[in-house]
């Protein structure tokens, strides 16, 4: 195991989650916040509002899971958050910088190094092994070009990006093509990929949705210790209500594109979630 | 209601109604082509004038020249040829690549300025390569380099267009998941756009050498090097034999290349 994630002896940091006596996370008490948004407005054509006016703030240590129905804004409001969508109106803060509506400028990608994001159908490149696909993670990281390829990429990074994938089980597959793998392990990769970089913030958009039940929830568990550990902030979607009550500290619901829940997920319980999905 | 008022109200017709406009194109269409055929189509009458005239010239090239000497010749032309097909595939591949980033929508890093590469890539891929040939001997002068600028720029015309439409068909989950590790534009291209269209790309090359080795003998025609200039040297003085020996090594040298690049498509995943 390496230092990415090291589940065996978490580092407890301000706002970092821990396991209760039931094993759900519990949260201590949180850090700084590193995102603030206010107000955020998100249309697809003139007809097809998303965002209504939506208020978030995650602070360092959380890990905040993200539910609601089919439709109600979640993945619109992750990618917005790093500007992969534009907003329409409002403001992003992300590690105190602001999220510029064009989604371009070295500021952006400046934020977006600090970030990982996971998505739901994992975006690796298939026709390239895991360790590449993993050494990607570098991509962003100034003078880091070389990290289009394991076979060219310096030393380091690979070796980090090899730590990365030991680090969620799947050291045996690093020179196996992406295409080869299953839909757990491509899941995995995808979230070594945004370790690899030991990011402040891991956005995951629906890590487990695309999965069986037993490949989500080994993913949901690689998602747990990394929020144990403290390394990283944690901010998932799901339409899983025991993935968000046994994963999260906090839960925020979205119901058709307005805030219509945000509570420490200790207090909630599942009849408290339904009327999102209703 | 009976199964007769069923049919006739349901069943629609075998053919879609044409437009005024449509039947009008329809019929300009077909006046076209029927006052073509009648304008510079062979008539019968031309065609078995032509025939004993046909078996005549190739009673005149058999038996095929094998001297040793012509061989050896032949051979080394035959070499040349395909130097200017691979070293002009070669270089246009390589600058297709660029060109082909900046002419693909949604890719490029020039935005809606794409249609400009888009359309000095239809530039190069419409002007034909004998002309483009035409115009190398003129301005490099006779041989091969002519041969090999000609081979380029038609290559970039084939690839840069089809690499074009690769890069666009390309899918953009990875590339979305390196924009949000703050890779640059060139990153993604590098790390995600050419492996995943790597197979259509090599598709495209070797279909561009075959294409390459087929028009580098015909460019030899105008001057630009190559067993061509052999075989229009051949016509010229009457050596019908040496032409019949061009030609069939021609159409073996055209087979053995078709051959290989399906062997090496069919390798490519």
């Amino acid at each position: 195991m390496n230092d990415v994630i090291d589940a065996a002896a978490p580092p407890v940091v301000a706002g970092a989650a821990v396991r209760d006596t039931v094993g759900r996370l519990a949260e201590t008490p949180a850090g700084d916040a590193i995102l603030n948004a206010i107000g955020l407005w998100k249309s697809y054509g003139a007809d097809v509002t998303v965002l209504r006016d939506v208020e978030l703030t995650v602070r360092e240590g959380e890990s905040v899971a993200l539910i609601g129905a089919n439709g109600s804004g979640k993945s619109t409001l992750l990618k917005c958050l790093v500007g992969l969508l534009a907003i329409d109106r409002g403001e992003i803060d992300l590690f105190g910088c602001r999220v510029r509506r064009d989604g371009r400028g070295a500021a952006l990608r400046a934020i977006r190094r600090q970030t990982g994001f996971v998505f739901q159908n994992h975006g690796l490149v298939r026709r390239l092994c895991a360790l590449s696909n993993v050494v990607h993670g570098r991509l962003g990281d100034g003078g880091s070009w070389l990290a289009v390829h394991h076979a060219i990429a310096p030393a380091a990074i690979r070796r980090e990006a090899f730590a990365a994938l030991d680090a969620v089980g799947l050291a045996d597959k690093a020179m196996a093509r992406a295409d080869e793998l299953s839909g757990g392990q491509a899941q995995r990769v995808a979230i070594a990929r945004a370790l690899v970089r030991k990011p402040r913030l891991l956005i995951a958009d629906e890590p487990a949705a695309s999965l069986d039940p037993a490949a989500g929830h080994e993913v949901m568990h690689t998602f747990a210790r990394i929020a144990a550990s403290g390394t990283s902030t944690l901010l998932f979607t799901t339409h899983d209500m025991e993935h968000a009550l046994h994963f999260a500290t906090r839960i925020v619901g979205l119901r058709q594109g307005v805030v219509a829940l945000d509570a420490p997920a200790a207090t909630l319980r599942r009849s408290d979630l339904e009327h999102l999905f209703a | 209601m009976s199964a007769t008022d069923v049919h006739e109200r349901e069943t629609p017709g075998r053919f879609a109604r044409l437009s005024p406009a449509a039947f009008a194109i329809a019929v300009a269409a077909a006046a076209l082509v029927l006052a073509s055929v009648a304008t510079v189509a062979p008539s019968p009458d031309r065609l078995a004038a032509g025939l004993p005239r046909m078996a005549n010239l190739i009673g005149r090239m058999l038996p095929p020249e094998t001297d040793p000497a012509f061989l050896a010749r032949m051979g080394l032309r035959i070499l040349e040829t395909f130097a200017i097909a691979i070293a002009g595939t070669a270089i246009g591949v390589v600058l297709s690549l660029p060109v082909a980033w900046l002419a693909a929508r949604g890719v490029s890093p020039v935005g809606a300025a794409t249609f400009l590469f888009k359309g000095f890539v239809s530039f190069l891929r419409t002007v034909p390569d004998l002309v483009w040939a035409l115009i190398f001997v003129a301005s490099i002068g006779l041989g091969p380099v002519a041969g090999v600028m000609t081979i380029v720029v038609d290559t970039i015309g084939f690839c840069g267009r089809f690499f074009a439409e690769a890069m666009e068909d390309a899918d953009k989950g990875p590339q979305e998941a390196l924009a949000a590790t703050g890779a640059s534009r060139f990153a993604i291209l590098a790390a995600a756009i050419i492996p995943d269209t790597l197979p259509s790309m090599i598709n495209t090359t070797l279909f561009a050498l075959e294409k390459a080795v087929r028009s580098s003998v015909v460019l030899g025609l105008v001057g630009a090097g190559g067993i061509g200039q052999e075989l229009e040297t051949a016509f010229s003085l009457f050596q019908y034999p040496k032409a019949m020996t061009i030609i069939l090594a021609i159409f073996v040298v055209v087979i053995a290349m078709e051959y290989v690049a399906d062997r090496l498509r069919a390798r490519v995943r």
